[in-house]
């Protein structure tokens, strides 16, 4: 069952983003990276079994994120990275600020999602926090690795997936290690870094050939 | 202290508008648009006290989506609208569509709790998602048009938009309360629910106009 939702989690990701590609143009994609990293966000708090492997929910979908990164990238036009980057800094913060306001609001007495709520979201902060904050450093990490490979002329597939590794690799485990200390034994917390590791680059290997497509594409040439 | 917190809400919601409009400009509302029309959903889930009254605490994200649509239509015309509206239906169903895709996930054994608590907040107000969607599409095609209609007329933001919230936040608050709380509460508490929260939404969406009226200042 589980393998049937990631398969369809992943379809509906890519023609979302096929999709606002065709009837928004450019503009659509970068109004999909808000809803994406939000998205991506409150799945990051449920992990799901996978073939026998612990996998955290946002590693399906935070690979589009860095889709529509790659995307821009390729372009090699500097406003749309830095459009790319406002959006993210502005829906981490937005979304932090809401999330600490919101639970420190005092619920009414007939509320019974309230304590669910805090559980999840609140006391467990500094995983949002080290969320936010690896993805903000991963879009800038990204953007400066792949400014470098291409002034040495390093194949932009090759140089794609390199960058990827290195950006996931520091996001999984900053993340991880921070969200599930004292939560998770050491070798749960190590098999949830390598799966989750695994299972991103693995994404994004099927994302290729729409990352080309897109970059191809008529309607968001600029 | 919820009032404390409604109005660092209210700040911050203008706050973000503002400095929106003036770094990234037109595509900045849009990107705010989407963004607080999914942190009012989820900030919906939870119910908070204000005058002795449960409301949920997203409403005042919900009216920066408003704000947001009367800013771009005065500025940029009613042509916005459609795409406002495409906008908030796509984002809506696709976040929905991907938690409740979620919720259907086994969760694994390793922090069972918190796969669990995830499933019962995202799953336990199904009713809530559908009148957050038909609520919001319609009330904001209400308010753009109520909006475009006295610009033309009077060309008085403030005027424009008042009315366009007076107007649009009753056919919000009436969609919403029905649709997620008729079987839910006694008649008698869903009238009082239904003012409260409609005189609350009046409340802040008459002093968003002086953020419209700053957008402008920036704009020009």
């Amino acid at each position: 069952m589980n393998i049937i939702i990631t398969i369809l989690i992943l379809l509906l990701l890519t023609l979302s983003i096929v999709f606002v590609s065709y009837f928004f143009k450019r503009e659509g994609i970068f109004y999909l990276l808000p809803l994406l990293i939000i998205i991506s966000y409150f799945l990051s708090f449920k992990i799901t079994d996978f073939m026998g492997l612990n996998l955290v929910l946002s590693s399906i979908t935070i690979g589009s994120i860095f889709i529509i990164l790659y995307v821009f990238l390729e372009k090699g036009v500097k406003k749309d990275i830095q459009n790319i980057k406002n959006i993210t800094i502005l829906t981490s913060i937005l979304t932090l600020l809401s999330i600490i306001i919101m639970n420190l609001y005092i619920a009414g007495v007939n509320d019974i999602l309230s304590p669910n709520i805090k559980g999840l979201l609140f006391s467990n902060l500094k995983m949002s926090i080290s969320f936010f904050g690896t993805l903000i450093i991963s879009i800038y990490v990204a953007t400066f690795l792949y400014d470098n490979f291409k002034s040495i002329k390093v194949n932009p597939i090759f140089s794609m997936i390199l960058i990827y590794i290195i950006v996931c690799l520091f996001s999984v485990i900053i993340n991880f290690i921070i969200g599930y200390v004292n939560i998770l034994t050491l070798k749960e917390m190590l098999l949830l870094i390598t799966s989750n590791f695994i299972f991103r680059i693995i994404i994004l290997l099927i994302n290729i050939p729409i990352i080309l497509q897109l970059k191809n594409n008529r309607r968001i040439k600029l | 202290m919820n009032y404390i917190l409604i109005i660092l809400e209210i700040i911050l919601l203008f706050t973000s508008i503002l400095l929106t409009v003036k770094k990234i400009g037109k595509n900045g509302l849009y990107y705010l648009i989407i963004i607080f029309l999914i942190l009012s959903s989820l900030m919906s889930l939870k119910q908070i006290e204000i005058f002795g009254l449960e409301i949920c605490s997203g409403f005042i994200l919900s009216i920066g989506v408003f704000i947001c649509t009367n800013i771009l239509i005065q500025q940029h015309g009613i042509v916005e609208l459609k795409k406002i509206i495409t906008t908030n239906i796509l984002t809506l169903m696709l976040f929905y569509g991907m938690l409740l895709l979620s919720c259907i996930f086994q969760g694994s054994d390793i922090n069972f709790y918190a796969n669990a608590t995830y499933d019962y907040i995202f799953l336990s107000n199904i009713n809530l998602y559908i009148a957050s969607i038909i609520s919001m599409t319609v009330s904001l095609y209400i308010d753009g048009y109520i909006y475009y209609f006295i610009k033309r007329i009077k060309n008085k933001i403030w005027i424009s938009n008042i009315l366009s919230m007076i107007i649009s936040q009753f056919i919000n608050v009436i969609i919403l309360i029905l649709i997620a709380y008729l079987f839910k509460l006694h008649i008698l508490e869903l009238i009082i629910l239904l003012i409260v929260s409609y005189l609350v939404r009046i409340i802040v969406g008459s002093i968003s106009t002086i953020v419209i009226y700053l957008s402008m200042k920036i704009k020009s």
